[in-house]
């Protein structure tokens, strides 16, 4: 899980992995780890979601977040024009480890939707180029929040 | 490589080596060999009572897709992997941050393998999180700062325009209204429809002037949070009736036709009959920019179940979607083939009344094809 701080990283996993949404915004430091299985009519899918720090851009620090990573959800902040820039810093950070890693985007915060400063086009112009599926998501209504966790979870297992 | 003096806990990993190992191979596992006590209550499962004999990635998840760079540091090609500040919550809730380090033991000998230390860094961590947050908190009001600016300069601007569009709109029906009454202090004896005609154009100027200045004021009163509306029980019908009727000569005179259509039955709900007549005003200026000489202007009122229905049309050249779009906004102006520039105030103040009212309006629009007002309300019984 990669992005800017603050974009909803934790509330995405706790609304995917414990059903629910918290207001407030705590700081995540280094990384949480939280397990979900995913299950598929054939077979089961165990992901380990690692919840990094956004923000924390040093590469040397990332590595060992990184290394085991077999894809992404990398999140954006709907509301907040800067925090397109993470897509291609961490997509490139996570493919020095993982070339062929798939990445999911996620523009989260859909529901602030009179707040939006990133337009479809430039976010689909970012996910045409880093090859990613791009979904809008709101951990706060829950939208597409599994849909995301799901895509990557069948990407990564194939 | 030392190991730091603050480890907490310390155990051996072992793996059971092949010759490939020095090619940097797994082709054994990952299992603990000796595991100090504390261990155990960092597995990811908690019931677990020993880790001896254990793969190392059943019970630390980090280290799941390390493999390969773990036989790295077996192999000695690689001196250290660290993970920082792994978030640990204990069973009271307590976050603890701990980093775990794995060291090579032996590298490249037959009985080399791994040590595995993790190190407490809960105190140094818990001051960074502190740290860590209130930046995060400082930026993200830094940011909301840099919106609201960039908001306010972008309002700025249009009030300069709004302001310099007001005077230009004040400035016509003065001029008409001083003109006409000039001719007729100076022309006493002149024929009494003429003199009738004019002070119909100096009243219904006036009218405009007022409803403009009425506008001006309940922006300012919106802007202030002092507006305030007091809604009673009414008939939908009568602030109709009260505009179709003032409008009349008006539109005759600009030649536009009306039609008007209402039900035979009272339409109750709470309104405030000079707001709605308001809207019903600045909804009628708004078309008189877009709509032709013979245009024609339907107003009309209906219920459906428990919501009166308010309806305002034209027939003029309509709009496109994305002006239909931002047509509430304040201070938004339709560019292009408007008679003239309105000040952006009128549909705003529009939507805000029908609101205050707990009601909705819509604007149903096609370019050549005219525009119609939906507006909506709660309806009372009795």
């Amino acid at each position: 899980m990669l992005g800017d701080f603050s974009v909803g990283k934790t509330s995405l996993i706790r609304r995917f992995v414990e059903g629910r949404f918290d207001d407030k915004y705590l700081s995540t430091i280094g990384v949480k780890i939280s397990r979900k299985q995913v299950e598929r009519p054939e077979h089961q899918i165990n992901l380990l979601i690692w919840d990094l720090a956004g923000g924390d851009n040093h590469a040397n620090k990332l590595s060992g977040y990184l290394r085991g990573a077999a894809g992404a959800l990398i999140v954006c902040d709907l509301t907040r024009d800067t925090t397109v820039y993470a897509f291609e810093h961490y997509s490139q950070q996570l493919r020095k480890f993982n070339e062929s890693a798939p990445i999911v985007m996620a523009a989260n915060k859909y529901d602030l939707s009179d707040q939006r400063q990133i337009s479809d086009e430039s976010l689909q112009k970012i996910a045409d180029k880093l090859r990613a599926d791009l979904l809008y998501t709101s951990a706060k209504t829950g939208q597409n929040v599994i849909e995301a966790f799901d895509l990557l979870a069948d990407a990564v297992s194939k | 490589m030392d190991i730091p003096s603050q480890a907490l806990l310390a155990v051996h990993t072992v793996t059971a080596l092949s010759d490939r190992m020095a090619s940097a191979e797994l082709s054994g596992e990952l299992r603990f060999l000796t595991v100090s006590e504390k261990m155990v209550q960092f597995a990811a499962d908690s019931s677990v009572v020993s880790l001896e004999g254990e793969l190392l990635t059943d019970h630390f998840f980090e280290f799941v897709g390390s493999e390969s760079f773990l036989a790295e540091i077996v192999a000695g090609h690689e001196a250290l992997f660290h993970i920082r500040d792994v978030n640990h919550v204990t069973d009271e809730g307590e976050i603890q941050y701990y980093d775990f380090l794995i060291f090579p033991l032996r590298p490249g000998e037959s009985d080399a393998g791994l040590l595995f230390v993790i190190d407490d860094q809960t105190e140094n961590s818990l001051l960074k999180q502190e740290l860590t947050q209130e930046r995060n908190e400082l930026r993200l009001i830094q940011a909301e700062l840099s919106r609201t600016n960039a908001k306010l300069q972008r309002l700025d601007i249009l009030k300069s325009r709004f302001l310099s569009i007001a005077a230009h709109d004040m400035r016509t029906p003065l001029s008409l209204i001083g003109g006409y009454a000039d001719f007729l202090v100076e022309n006493q004896g002149i024929d009494s429809e003429i003199r009738n005609k004019f002070l119909r154009i100096i009243r219904e100027q006036n009218g405009w002037l007022n409803r403009l200045i009425h506008d001006m004021l309940d922006l300012n009163r919106l802007e202030n949070e002092t507006l305030e509306i007091e809604l009673y029980a009414g008939d939908l019908r009568k602030p109709v009736q009260m505009v179709t009727n003032a409008l009349a000569p008006a539109l005759e005179m600009k030649k536009l036709d009306m039609t008007v259509t209402l039900p035979d039955e009272p339409v109750y709900m709470k309104l405030h009959s000079g707001r709605i007549e308001q809207v019903l005003y600045n909804l009628v200026s708004n078309s008189l920019k877009f709509i032709d000489n013979d245009g024609h202007l339907t107003f009309s009122v209906s219920v459906e179940g428990d919501i009166g229905i308010l309806e305002f049309g034209d027939n003029g050249r309509g709009m496109y979607p994305e002006e239909v779009a931002n047509l509430f906004k304040l201070y938004y102006q339709a560019e292009g083939e408007a008679k003239s520039k309105g000040l952006g105030l009128g549909l705003f103040i529009v939507k805000t009344m029908v609101e205050a009212h707990h009601g909705t309006i819509v604007a149903e629009s096609e370019y050549g094809h005219g525009t119609t007002f939906i507006m909506r309300f709660p309806l009372i019984h009795n």
